[in-house]
Formats: structure tokens, C-alpha cells, sequence
């Protein structure tokens, strides 16, 4: 809950937290220097900045798709690999720092290469990138276009000389030729290194642009691989046809077992979730969460079909161990997340609230009066939020959506994979009362049949 | 030279001194005098810190390497700013040393450098397939102090071994301790069919039956024994005539079994010589008991080269130094000094 950095950054935010990193990871991205514009990436509110976004996406996308171009665009990922990470050696551009041999070695391989990018991909007309002709010119005086770099003898005929002379052994000397020519080297690359200065936004750009065409690329891979969609960006309702959770679904493939997506939608006002345990209704928030984050980042969503309603701020309040490490009880820990969200509605920012068992950890008289006091709020203020809960009698007249839960007269056979008996669709809920499946999910899970049996007569 | 044909041979050659100050840059640098004639593209590096202008443990002149024209040569920032000759970038590394990213360059006049590579043997072959992707037909690399390990057959195919007084100022002890250097390095490799067997293998002690099938003992290393050791595994360790050991083969390991079973016949697979840490004596009483070590993969040892000086000042008669290597090696011995 802790982000209240102006300028939301997808390193900062909690996507990471989210199943977020997941991606990222898998992200094939193939130059080291695209991870750190990556991270870099602002959270987007601006609608025309994400549909461009997702529209560069998609023709990507058909590019990759098309069998003609696959020859080009593997050669450009393997140039994309090759690419060095010349911040510093800008840097020291800016500030008028004389380049070393090896720096001035590493721009003029980064431009050869870019300008090699910015050939191969032209006519799909991507990207722009600035030319830098220029740039190739000045560190390869001898035309070769080869990605190597030395004070070439066609810089001086001074040092061409000497260079000559210690070749042929003419002189005795050669520590103190060789202290000529390190001078003459100085006084070159202090030229180049001048010269430079007036290209340095170009090789920024540039910089950007390569970092930019990596992303794209692998976020465009990635939606094929994973079967994301291209969300249309709404004004009010967003819905998700079988919203899914990337490493959710991983997981369970790998174990042979199947993962139920779920269809949903939601406008300007609370939903209220109820379900059994281990219906999955923690981790349908948090894939709410990660959509919303993902389209926002300008990347593809896990759904069939989405159309998303854009929001300034996710806020969430899931438990997770990172409250405890804060000294904080849970309780405390939660009411100061709620106290948090609701200084946000007040400052009328549009948000997605997403509060996972509101107030789970205190008594069942006051966690529902808190919940359904919660709903109010969120309520009259029109807020886009979720709340989950295993209280009864919420006394709230806001939607109600419950997790279907244990399919009817099924037999358990296997208690090691129960999601198998379980549908985890939401449906419209229509009673107060929230279903009473614990004692039974119990007895699948193979609980102490005394306890249960105990529990039981208490009820 | 005899040697250098042999060289030229293989693919990587390291040169590793078997103490500080045996000489193992001079000969770096004769190699390097004798093969830039060769026609042949050649690539120096070296690992971890070294060529430092004076030998920072014990205070002696070191000499610098020369690189001759077209030659290859792989060298932290650092020291590649501080070269003495003309040289082309090719490329710089990813990685970072504690002197810096590593600059792969070809020399454009001759002269000398100080050279220093990478910290580890897995980033120097990384170089040596680079090197080999950049045309270089070998890469020689030198080695730092006590670092057998750049001299595993997965790092360079050949070596040559430097030795001298600096190791033992008694003559008959130098050679006595040489000796064992070269008879560890010269094991005995096993045949084709075990070796396939063995070759993905990184861990463990495994028996390995006369049909050749293979039994995990589970026991990750051979440190952990005998504490790891169940009455199950025991009877199949006693009955066992092959033992492979992917890890380090100690002193310890060899005792344990030269006590704990009958070892006449038995033989110890290792994987190579770097993974050997034992001592003669062990070794003798190992052998003596009737117990072999082989190897799965051996490194080709060229020659050795003697200095007969040592940093204290010690200077050994060279040619009695060079006549009892000699007759106790069976590979070709030169004093560095005199070649």
C-alpha cells in the first residue's frame, strides 16, 4: 500500500508483487539495457498514449507472424543482443569528458548496429530512429564499417609516421615513439569526443529507441506465447471473457492440472465476493490487480477479450507477510491500508480498490458492520472496487457476486486436487447469507474426522 | 623450438606455475617470440590479476608481455590503457573484473602490456570460443598464482608446466615435488564407454559395476563421508571395484578407502587432475595398497620449463637442474633462462 510516489514507475509498483515479476522475467528481452527502461516504464493514464501502444503491439504482432519477415527479424534480435549499454560513455559525452579509447570504441559499434536496426526493420515503419550517419563517419574515418575501434592512422599522418617508424624499427627509441604518439592519441580523441557532443541527444534517442524495439518485440512474443489480447480501452465498464492468471496457470499445467478462467465485469461501484475457501477469490483480486496494471503499462492482457476503463491509482489490501515485517498487527495494518484508500477517494482520484477480507482478523459482529459500512462509502462515492468476504448478514444493498464453489453431488476421489471439484465462475448472489462449505472443504482437505465431527454437533 | 609445433597443435594452451616466480611469464613470452612467425593468429589473455610490473607478493621484477603485430590479446581496462603498442578494439566485455570490463583488442605494432583476465574459468571460455569466433587459431592464456584450475582439459586442451626454485631450493626435492605435478597430470584416462557414462554427471559418488551399470551411492561429496555412510551404501562402497567421484578427490577420501575396503584392483575415476588435492605420500600408500586413479579428461602437458632462480636469490646449477628433470619426466624440459 505504500506507493505514494508521484511518478508510478513499473519497478516501484506493486504489479511485481502481483505475478507482475513473473512476466517480467519471462519477458524475452535480448539487449541488458532494455530492462532498465523497462523498469522505467510510467504507470499510462492517457487514453490515446495506451491504444497507440496496443496498436503497435498488434502490427508487430502480424509482422512476427509473417513467415517472409522471420529471417529479418531474427537477425535483428541477434543484433539486439550485441548492443552494449553506452549510458555512461554519453554521460561523460554531456560532460565534456574526454572519451577513452574504449569508449569511443563502444559508440561507434552502437551506432553501426543501430543504423544496421534501423535498415533491416525501415520499411515496417516502427520505429524512427535518428540517423546516425554522422556519428559512423567521425569513428570510421577509414569507411570500413566494421564494429572495431583504434585512433586509425587516417586521423593524423603524424602518428601514421611514427607508427611506421616503429613498425620498421627505425629508430631505437620506440618507448619514447610510442610516448609521441600516446600524446598525439590524447590530442585526438579530444577532438572526436568534441565532435561528439553535438550528437548526443541523437545517441540518446537512439539509446531509447533500441530499448524501445527490444520491448516491443518481446512484449509483442509474449502475447502470442501467452495468449494475451488487445484490450479496448471503455469509458466506464471494464470486462474481462476468461480473465486468467499467467503463473497461476503455469503452475498448474505443470502439474497436470487444468486452470478455469473466469468471465467478469464491473462499472463505478462495489462488488461484493463470497465463496467457499479455496475458491480462488484471493487470487481473482490479485488478477484484477495485474490486468489493470498490465494494460495500464501498455502491455497485451491475460483474457480472451477485455475492454478496460481506465483508472489513475490500483490500491490493494491483500494480507500478505509483508504487513507483519512492519511491526504492525494485521489489524492495525489493514485499517490504515482502508484509511489510506479512502484519503484517496476523497482527493477524487479515480481508482480500483481491491480489499481482500476486509477485516478478517476481529470479531464477526464488528468485521461485518465494518465491511458493510466499507461498501456504503464505496458506494456513495461511486468507487471501482472489490471486497471479499466470509462474514454473514453484510447489510449493504451494493452487487454481490459469489464464487459457484463445490460442483453438486460430486464424489471426492482425489482431496490432493480439489480445485477439480470446484467451479470457480462467479454468478450473481442473490441471499445474505454466505454458503457454509468450510466443514465439508475440511473433510476434503482430510482434517481430524473428531474435530469435524465435533464441529458439526456445535452448529 | 620443439615445443612450439606441439603447440600449435591445440586450440588453448595455458601456462601454469606450480609456485609464485618459477618463471612462467618469461615463458609466456618466449612462446609468444617464437610463435608470431608462425602464420598461424594467436590469442593471449591470462586470469585473474597478473603481469603487474613488480610481483606484488614478493617485491621481484616482473617482466611485461610483449604482444607482437596481429596478435590477439585480451586485457582489463585498466591495463589496456597503460599498453605500450598500438591496438585495435575488437570488443569489450559484459563482464566486470576488479580492473574492468575486459577489452579484446589486435595488436597494430608490437609491444608490451601487462595482461589480466577473468576472475573465473567459466567467463575464460566464454573468451576462448570468442577468440576463436574472431579468427584466432589458439589462445594461449597465462595463468596466476597457484591456479591449477584454468588447466582442467574444459578450460584449455594443453599446458606447460613452470617450475623452479622458487618451489624448492633442494634439487632433488624440486624434482621429487615436479614429479608428482606431472604424474597427476598424466594419469591414465578411462575408455570411451565410461567416460560417455560418467560425462554429464556433476556431483556425487557413484560405483560403477563390471556390466557397467551405475549406482548412486547419494552421497554429494566425498567431505561428507564417512558421516553420510548407511549400512546399505557401505557393503555397495566395500564391493565396489570402480569408483567415480565428481567432486575433489583428499587425502582424506583416498585413506578412508585405502582403510576402510581392499583396494587391490580398485580404481578411482576422477574428472580431471585440477580435481585432485592429494599429497605424494597418501598417493604412494594408495598405489602401494594396489588402488589406480584415472581420469575421464586429460590435459595434453607439452613441456615443462625450469627457472633455476628463486626471488630469495638461490641460484641452481642449471644443467643439473634440467639433466634430472629429465631423466625423471617424460616430457621435454627447458631452463626458460637459457632458451
Amino acid at each position: 500500500m505504500n506507493e505514494n510516489d508521484e511518478i508510478l514507475t513499473l519497478k516501484k509498483s506493486l504489479f511485481n508483487t502481483l505475478g507482475g515479476s513473473y512476466l517480467l522475467d519471462k519477458l524475452n528481452l535480448k539487449s541488458s539495457l532494455s530492462r532498465r527502461y523497462l523498469y522505467a516504464q510510467k504507470f499510462i493514464t492517457d487514453k490515446q498514449e495506451l491504444e497507440n501502444e496496443f496498436d503497435k503491439i498488434e502490427t508487430t504482432i502480424s509482422f512476427l507472424n509473417d513467415k517472409n519477415n522471420s529471417r529479418i527479424f531474427a537477425d535483428v534480435e541477434h543484433k539486439l543482443s550485441q548492443i552494449l549499454d553506452i549510458g555512461g560513455s554519453l554521460q561523460n559525452i554531456e560532460n565534456a569528458i574526454i572519451l577513452t579509447e574504449v569508449e569511443l570504441f563502444e559508440i561507434k559499434k552502437f551506432s553501426i548496429i543501430t543504423d544496421d536496426i534501423r535498415q533491416a526493420i525501415n520499411s515496417f515503419n516502427l520505429i524512427d530512429f535518428p540517423d546516425l550517419s554522422d556519428i559512423i563517419n567521425i569513428l570510421d574515418p577509414e569507411k570500413t564499417r566494421i564494429a572495431t575501434f583504434y585512433i586509425y592512422d587516417a586521423y593524423s599522418a603524424e602518428i601514421a609516421a611514427l607508427r611506421r617508424q616503429i613498425k620498421q624499427k627505425q629508430s631505437d627509441s620506440t618507448a619514447e615513439l610510442y610516448q609521441k604518439i600516446v600524446e598525439i592519441e590524447d590530442e585526438i580523441r579530444r577532438q572526436l569526443s568534441k565532435k561528439l557532443q553535438s550528437h548526443a541527444q541523437n545517441l540518446k534517442i537512439s539509446l531509447s529507441k533500441i530499448a524501445y524495439l527490444d520491448i516491443l518485440l518481446a512484449k509483442a512474443k509474449q502475447a502470442t506465447d501467452e495468449h494475451f489480447c488487445k484490450p479496448a480501452i471503455v469509458a466506464d465498464t471494464t470486462a474481462y471473457k476468461a480473465l486468467f492468471n499467467p503463473q497461476m496457470k503455469d503452475l498448474l499445467n505443470t502439474q497436470n492440472r487444468k486452470y478455469q478462467p473466469v468471465d467478469i465485469n464491473f462499472g463505478q461501484y462495489p462488488t461484493l465476493i463470497t465463496g467457499i475457501n479455496m475458491g480462488g477469490k484471493t487470487v481473482f483480486l490479485k488478477t484484477v490487480a495485474l490486468a489493470q496494471y498490465l494494460c495500464q503499462y501498455g502491455f497485451y492482457v491475460p483474457a480472451v477479450d477485455a475492454e478496460i476503463a481506465l483508472v489513475d491509482k490500483i490500491m490493494i489490501c491483500i494480507d500478505d507477510e509483508q504487513n507483519h515485517l512492519q511491526g504492525l498487527s494485521s489489524f492495525a495494518a489493514e485499517m490504515k491500508s482502508v484509511n489510506e484508500i479512502l484519503s484517496e477517494i476523497a482527493a477524487n482520484k479515480r481508482l480500483l480498490v481491491l480489499i481482500d477480507e476486509l477485516a478478517r482478523t476481529t470479531n464477526p459482529a464488528e468485521g461485518s458492520a465494518i465491511v458493510s459500512a466499507m461498501l456504503d462509502m464505496l458506494s456513495e462515492r461511486n468507487v471501482c472496487s472489490f471486497i471479499t468476504t466470509h462474514y454473514d448478514k453484510i447489510a449493504s444493498d451494493c452487487r454481490r457476486l459469489r464464487v459457484r464453489g463445490l460442483i453438486e453431488n460430486t464424489e471426492i476421489k482425489d482431496e490432493k486436487n480439489i480445485e477439480q471439484y470446484i467451479d470457480y465462475s462467479l454468478i450473481r448472489e442473490t441471499e445474505t447469507n454466505i454458503p457454509h462449505e468450510a466443514l465439508r472443504i475440511a473433510e476434503m482437505l482430510g482434517v481430524n474426522s473428531e474435530l469435524i465431527r465435533k464441529a458439526k454437533e456445535k452448529i | 623450438m620443439p615445443f612450439i609445433n606441439e603447440i600449435l597443435k591445440y586450440r588453448s594452451l595455458s601456462i601454469v606455475g606450480i609456485e609464485k616466480n618459477t618463471g612462467k611469464t618469461e615463458s609466456l613470452n618466449y612462446i609468444l617470440s617464437q610463435l608470431h612467425n608462425s602464420g598461424k593468429c594467436i590469442a593471449v589473455t591470462s586470469i585473474g590479476i597478473d603481469g603487474e610490473g613488480v610481483d606484488q607478493v614478493t617485491n621481484t621484477a616482473k617482466p611485461e608481455i610483449t604482444i607482437f603485430e596481429n596478435m590477439l590479446f585480451v586485457t582489463s581496462e585498466k591495463h589496456y590503457f597503460t599498453k605500450q603498442l598500438t591496438a585495435e578494439i575488437l570488443n569489450v566485455s559484459t563482464e566486470r573484473t576488479s580492473l574492468g570490463r575486459l577489452v579484446t583488442a589486435r595488436a597494430k605494432t608490437t609491444g608490451a602490456t601487462l595482461l589480466s583476465g577473468p576472475a573465473n574459468t567459466a567467463i575464460l571460455k566464454k573468451i576462448i570460443t570468442q577468440n576463436t569466433d574472431l579468427g584466432a587459431e589458439i589462445t594461449i592464456v597465462d595463468g596466476a598464482l597457484s591456479r591449477m584450475s584454468l588447466a582442467s582439459p574444459t578450460v584449455t586442451e594443453a599446458m606447460i608446466l613452470a617450475t623452479g626454485a622458487a618451489y624448492s631450493a633442494n634439487i632433488t626435492q624440486l624434482v621429487r615435488r615436479t614429479k608428482f605435478v606431472c604424474q597427476l597430470i598424466s594419469l591414465d584416462t578411462t575408455d570411451h564407454n565410461t567416460r560417455l557414462l560418467l560425462a554429464d554427471i556433476d556431483k556425487g559418488l557413484w560405483c560403477i559395476a563390471d556390466n557397467g551399470t551405475l549406482l548412486d551411492l547419494k552421497i554429494e561429496s566425498a567431505f561428507m563421508l564417512p558421516a553420510l555412510l548407511t549400512a546399505q551404501n557401505s557393503v555397495h562402497l566395500h564391493n565396489c571395484k570402480t569408483l567415480f567421484v565428481a567432486g575433489v578427490v583428499s587425502d582424506k577420501l583416498l585413506d578412508f578407502l585405502r582403510i576402510q575396503s581392499n583396494i587391490n584392483g580398485f580404481t578411482l575415476i576422477a574428472k580431471d587432475f585440477t580435481k585432485i588435492f592429494v599429497t605424494p605420500e597418501t598417493y604412494n600408500l594408495f598405489q602401494k595398497k594396489g588402488g589406480s586413479i584415472k581420469v575421464l579428461h586429460k590435459t595434453k602437458l607439452i613441456a615443462v620449463t625450469v627457472n633455476p632462480v628463486s626471488p630469495e636469490g638461490y641460484v641452481l646449477d642449471t644443467n643439473i637442474l634440467q639433466n634430472t628433470m629429465r631423466e625423471n619426466l617424460n616430457v621435454p624440459v627447458f631452463d626458460i633462462k637459457e632458451i
